[in-house]
């Protein structure tokens, strides 16, 4: 019949079917960029106190600072003329001395390892702090320190091992100086003697280096949830190929510390809240000062904590020969009088067919091996 | 039609109906045989063989031939056999004539039972009998048209007021209407319909108009003539444009008539019309474009309401408590659009029925299925890939809706320009089943399931998965018409797990979960014309396990620590009374009364008396048996709200409410983390109290189409959480001590204009607000700036949004849409020192520094197929750009010691123009 088909439209309508098609062109991007932080004008400066009492027998080093502006390029302000001591709860009282560069000492002591110590320090403008009272941490020996090539990484690791076979340590810090020694590209073999006015052959070697660095980022272990005080094949240090410290000879020496579960929970909330990854769901950054307080104003920040421990060390010596020799532009030729007022690093000389000499000369780069911030003088435990 | 009708109608309308005694007398039957014969052929023999007389438009059957064949039939059977499945209606009226029409059916008589509604029935009149589908959508036009008379006719209409009750409807779908508001205009006197659509208007005698609105259906109104108390049901239509551009008409006279205040009504309509990154329609993110909401970054989903925190939302999802409404890391939320019907969002009148959460009620509800017929929808997106079956299990009465959504998102995150992402795995599904079974006019059932799933792998080895389950029943029953009732069983779960395997020796599972199990009893009682009781009771039973830390894999050296799970109940009964003073004055009052208990078995950490909690201070443990009462906490909550009108179209409301909430979320992270902990009420974390005043001012300009509003409040909380620094809140035996317990005030203004109608709509608001916290302890060592006021995370005081549409014919609209916000608070470093050989930053007191202010522009093109209403498949392409100014918004700002030295870095997520274009069609 007539208008059968709109009928059936109608017993469709709103019947709905729905499909969707997206055809998206679409790019997300989450981009991290430099951030300036405003200019925070903060002229108060605080106490940094560094350093920790060594119960074993090393002597035991305290640096005083002052804080500065975040955007500060100079060196901290030391802190000198302040009066440091180390105070037993059992009565006993050692104190420090003053080195010069904000630097204290205190040589080894027999100390009684039983009781607890604190840190007490008048400054020159008068201020008194002091440390809470902390118990002596004994420091179990690092058993082993072991490394593995990742080449998926390009990098050589350094792990430590240890354990504490009475359970007692469960937390652990370390800390590391790597040396290593390395050449310059190219070996010097003349000097300008400026007395003489004349090209002298070279006395000392330039062309062999040995640097050390420091660790800097704060290296933590806990065995607090396992059931054995055992850290196996910790990462100490991750050492890319490409820095070419591994060509030659490589050597770490890593520091171990036991802490009190008070001084993990500090150098824990300090590397969290300078080392923080920005990941979206890290903590909120929060103040880390410490457990040393201005007796008259307990509000004041003083930043450092104070610890009573004694140190493990271990040191090993790698030649894993990884890397490439340094690579450098030929070096120049020159004629002796335009080598001596040149500025470069003088190689050798030679004597070309015709009987005339000249001098081969480079950078510092490719040639002083101190210009990449070493020392030729060899290390005393360097073998 | 073999029924008698009743006399005395026939004497009331004045007529003697000669049908009536055709009925009764034997009628003369029709034989007759036609071969591809002209209709005015068959009009002739049928006129000649029976009396009758035919009225008909001749052109409209000069092409049409019939074949017919009958023997001893009625007119009507005969009737019946040609028109069946035409689009032509017949009407024989009372002196035997027949009307023929296209399409509506002339109707000859008067309603039955129109001046005598007690014995209005089943009469089976020619013209109310069981009308089609479609011809119901025809008649609803008559039902607009004609005068409704209610209640006992008089003759005389004495002065006062009536009541009219009944049900406010889908035409199409037979699903009750819910918050449709039916007011007359003068005076202006109006409600809106409950849960069930029902509705109680209490209006002056006589004639009056009763328009019926709400959002997403066409706009309708009755002519009534109201004699005394009775009954008026109204059946609404969808609006036919239901694509984007869609005239939203809800809250429009609740804005200015309802007690209400603070609250937003937003339907699956709204939601489509905003622009989202990823183009799918996402309910949190729109929910957030509103005045007085917040969230920390763009990534989030977590609300903060009028300075509250994200724990503080209760978030209903057809009454089933969601703990975690995000998939993803935060970046879609948790609900499938396309089995959303509406949310509701209250935030400063919070109905004496809910509790248990300090800031915000989100109320989600599903669509019932289609109860007609069997629908399939999906859609394919970028990230998602959905498909809804929808129908009836028995026809009218019961009916599924069976929805699934799943995402195939890891490509995408790949794509991440960030190394820690792009190494990472996502993926997500969801589910949902909705059943609603009405079992006869005075009972419905509704059973919901949910269940949501995320896992992702972040930085290659950790894997991170988190699942919702949740199912609710809820039956719905009216005892009569002035009491009614809804009883509601629910059942949460949300879990997490992560579980690390990249140290063999450290490898370890991790997962918490929580369990919540609740009852409620909803019973509303209109107890007089004026006064509408509301109450009920509700019973909570949480179990959580805070969680459990297992070794994974044979070599691993970790020690299984599981902590204690954690049991309470919460429970709470209300009342509450809506009180229509006058037509200008309404009240609502009500009481609700909760009652806490945290119980045993557990071992309670124990403190040294006078010292702070801290770890170092613990000095035991307690142990409680199964059962045993720990701690128990309880106390009125008072909810108060007065509209008092000051002229037409302009009110003022006051309302006033205080909350408790036992359980809370235990975050120190910028944003909503995957490891949150949820935690209840103990001996250390106090239940925190919330009491809030709001005052609104609200007018509606040029015929409810434009609705200004303005709002203030001011809140106060106590014992607001707030965490000390650097404390992990993951497997800590000692929660307790890593909370920092706070007050917190939060006050700002409101300001907002909305049109969602015409050719231009959207809405406009700006938010002033500030929220603040301060550490209970001020003295304690661990306060934060020196225990004076800080500004909480998410304190960003000025906050403006634009959602405009521009419609520049039926088929093409223009999205604009426009975000700014101050930038949100941060700890920066103001200062560095050096210690063992490495420098380190030391941070400013904490939240006093603001990142970069946030401002977003979006842009969306819709473009349509035509609208007839008879094509088989509708089709459009939206082309939008989210951010499309590129602004590389810092999501976060943060501080690195990067060899030595301190770097600050900015993070933005979507920081660069993102184009979509969206196919859809649908048929």
């Amino acid at each position: 019949m007539v208008a059968r088909k709109s009928f059936l439209v109608k017993k469709m309508h709103w019947g709905y079917q729905a499909m969707v098609f997206l055809a998206l062109i679409l790019i997300i991007y989450g981009c991290i960029e430099p951030f300036s932080p405003p200019e925070v004008n903060n002229t108060e400066s605080f106490l940094v106190v560094d350093g920790f009492l060594n119960v074993g027998s090393d002597t035991s080093r305290i640096t005083l600072r002052n804080t500065q502006n975040t955007n500060d390029d100079t060196r901290p302000v030391i802190e000198g003329g302040a009066r440091i001591s180390a105070e037993a709860e059992t009565g006993e009282k050692y104190d420090f001395e003053e080195k010069g560069q904000g630097v204290y000492l205190l040589p080894p002591v027999n100390f009684n390892m039983t009781t607890k110590y604190r840190l007490h320090i008048r400054r020159s403008n008068g201020r008194e702090y002091l440390s809470d009272y902390v118990v002596v941490t004994q420091t179990p020996p690092i058993d082993s320190l072991t490394y593995k090539l990742d080449l998926r990484r390009n990098a050589m690791i350094i792990y430590v091992n240890t354990h504490d076979p009475a359970n007692n340590t469960r937390f652990y810090r370390w800390k590391f100086e790597e040396t290593f020694e390395y050449k310059s590209a190219y070996f010097s073999g003349l000097v300008r003697d400026t007395e003489a006015g004349q090209i002298v052959p070279r006395r000392d070697d330039i062309s062999t280096c040995w640097n050390t660095l420091e660790s800097r980022d704060i290296k933590l272990g806990s065995t607090i949830k396992l059931n054995q005080d055992i850290i196996k094949d910790l990462p100490i240090n991750i050492i890319d190929i490409s820095t070419n410290k591994l060509f030659i000879k490589y050597s770490i020496l890593v520091r171990q510390y036991a802490l009190s579960r008070e001084a993990f929970e500090y150098w824990t909330d300090l590397s969290k809240t300078t080392q923080g990854t920005g990941s979206l769901f890290d903590p909120q950054p929060s103040q880390v000062t410490g457990n040393i307080k201005n007796t008259g104003d307990p509000k004041e920040l003083v930043f450092g904590y104070f610890s009573a421990v004694t140190e493990q060390k271990q040191r090993i010596f790698m030649t894993p020969a990884l890397g490439r020799s340094p690579m450098c532009l030929a070096p120049d030729t020159l004629t002796p009088d335009d080598a001596y007022k040149s500025y470069g690093v003088l190689l050798n000389s030679y004597i070309d067919a015709g009987g005339s000499t000249f001098i081969l000369s480079s950078s510092e780069d490719c040639a002083d091996c101190r210009s990449q911030g070493g020392t030729t003088t060899r290390p005393s435990f360097w073998k | 039609m073999k029924i008698l009708l009743p006399l005395f109608i026939l004497f009331s309308v004045g007529l003697f109906s000669k049908d009536a005694y055709a009925q009764s007398a034997p009628e003369k039957t029709i034989t007759m045989r036609l071969d591809s014969a002209r209709f005015n052929d068959f009009v002739k023999q049928v006129e000649s063989q029976t009396g009758y007389y035919f009225y008909y438009d001749a052109s409209k059957f000069d092409s049409l031939t019939l074949d017919l064949n009958v023997k001893d039939l009625t007119i009507r059977d005969v009737l019946d056999q040609v028109f069946k499945g035409s689009e032509f209606e017949y009407a024989i009226d009372a002196q035997k004539r027949i009307y023929i029409t296209q399409g509506q059916r002339i109707i000859t008589q008067l309603t039955p039972g129109l001046f005598e509604p007690d014995l209005a029935g089943d009469n089976g009149t020619v013209a109310y009998a069981g009308p089609e589908n479609d011809a119901k959508e025809r008649l609803l036009s008559t039902a607009e048209s004609k005068l409704h008379e209610i209640g006992i006719k008089k003759h005389r209409i004495t002065p006062g007021n009536s009541t009219i009750t009944g049900y406010v409807r889908n035409a199409v779908t037979g699903e009750p209407v819910i918050g449709a508001a039916v007011f007359i205009t003068s005076p202006s006197i109006g409600v809106t319909t409950d849960a069930l659509g029902l509705y109680a208007l209490t209006i002056p005698r006589g004639k009056q108009f009763v328009h019926i609105k709400s959002t997403g259906m066409r706009e309708t109104q009755r002519q009534v003539m109201l004699y005394s108390d009775g009954k008026l049901d109204v059946e609404m239509r969808e609006s036919v444009i239901a694509l984007k551009e869609v005239s939203v008409k809800a809250g429009m006279d609740k804005n200015v008539v309802g007690t209400q205040m603070g609250t937003v009504k937003l339907t699956i309509k709204n939601l489509k019309q905003v622009p989202t990154v990823f183009g799918e329609t996402d309910l949190l993110r729109t929910v957030l474009t509103l005045p007085g909401i917040k969230s920390v970054g763009e990534n989030s989903t977590g609300l903060n309401v009028r300075g509250g925190s994200t724990d503080q939302n209760l978030i209903q999802y057809n009454d089933a408590v969601i703990y975690n409404p995000s998939h993803l890391f935060g970046f879609f939320s948790a609900f499938n659009p396309d089995v959303l019907k509406d949310v509701e969002l209250y935030k400063s009148t919070i109905p004496a029925k809910f509790g248990g959460r300090l800031a915000s009620v989100l109320d989600i509800s599903s669509r019932d299925g289609n109860k007609k017929k069997f629908v399939a929808s999906g859609g394919i997106g970028l990230v998602t890939g959905r498909l809804t079956l929808e129908g009836p299990l028995v026809k009218d009465k019961t009916s599924f809706l069976l929805g699934g959504r799943s995402t195939y998102s890891s490509w995408l995150i790949k794509r991440l320009d960030n190394e820690n992402y792009n190494k990472s795995s996502a993926s997500f599904y969801d589910v949902n089943l909705h059943i609603s079974h009405e079992i006869n006019e005075k009972n419905s059932l509704f059973l919901t399931g949910y269940i949501s799933d995320d896992r992702f792998r972040l930085y290659g080895d950790t894997l991170y998965t988190y699942q919702n389950q949740l199912a609710s029943l809820k039956w719905k029953h009216t005892f009569n018409n002035r009491l009614y009732s809804v009883f509601t069983a629910a059942h949460t779960k949300y879990q997490y797990a992560m579980g690390a395997a990249g140290l063999p020796l450290n490898s370890f599972d991790l997962k918490f979960d929580i369990n919540q199990s609740n009852f409620k009893a909803d019973l509303s009682y209109v107890l007089h014309p004026k006064h509408t009781l509301d109450f009920g009771l509700s019973a909570i039973y949480y179990k959580l396990h805070p969680g459990s830390f297992q070794p994974k894999g044979t070599e691993s050296l970790i020690v299984p620590d599981v902590l204690e799970p954690e049991q309470g109940t919460e429970s709470a009964i209300y009342v509450e009374d809506k009180f229509e003073v006058s037509p200008r004055l309404s009240i609502t009052a009500g009481l609700r009364y909760s009652f806490y208990q945290y119980l045993g078995p557990r071992n309670v950490n124990t403190y040294v008396p006078g010292l702070p909690i801290e770890y170092i201070y613990q000095n035991g443990v307690k142990e409680y048996g199964a059962g045993k009462k720990i701690k128990s906490y309880g106390g009125p909550e008072y909810r108060a709200s007065v509209r008092y009108s000051v002229f037409d179209n302009l009110s003022l409301k006051v309302s006033y409410n205080t909350l408790r909430q036992y359980i809370h979320l235990l975050t120190n992270t910028m944003t909503v983390s995957p490891t949150d902990i949820w935690k209840l009420s103990d001996n250390y974390v106090k239940p925190q109290i919330g009491d809030q005043i709001s005052v609104g001012l609200y007018r509606n300009f040029r015929g409810n189409k434009v609705e200004v509003s303005l709002e203030g409040y001011y809140k106060n909380i106590q014992n607001f959480l707030d965490y000390k620094g650097g404390d992990s809140l993951i497997m800590n035996h000692n929660i307790e001590a890593a909370v920092l317990n706070t007050k917190a005030k939060a006050y700002g203004v409101e300001f907002m204009i909305k049109k969602m109608t015409g050719k231009l709509n959207g809405w406009v608001g700006y938010t002033y607000a500030r929220t603040l916290l301060r550490a209970i302890d001020r003295e304690s060592p661990d306060a934060p700036n020196d225990g004076n006021f800080y500004p909480s995370n998410y304190d960003k005081p000025h906050d403006f949004t634009l959602i405009s549409n521009y419609r520049f014919s039926h088929r093409v609209s223009f999205s604009f849409n426009f975000t700014y916000s101050t930038g949100r608070p941060y700890t920066p470093p103001i200062g560095k020192y050096l210690i063992d050989g490495s420098q380190r930053v030391y941070y400013a007191d904490r939240n006093q520094f603001r990142i970069p202010d946030y401002y977003r522009t979006d842009v969306s093109l819709n473009l349509e197929g035509n609208h007839r209403i008879k094509k088989l498949a509708h089709s459009s392409w939206t082309l939008a750009v989210y951010n499309v100014l590129g602004r590389k918004n810092p999501t976060s700002v943060y501080f690195q010691t990067v060899g030595g030295k301190v770097s600050g870095y900015q993070l933005s997520i979507f920081g660069q123009p993102i184009p979509t274009i969206t196919y859809n069609f649908r048929f």
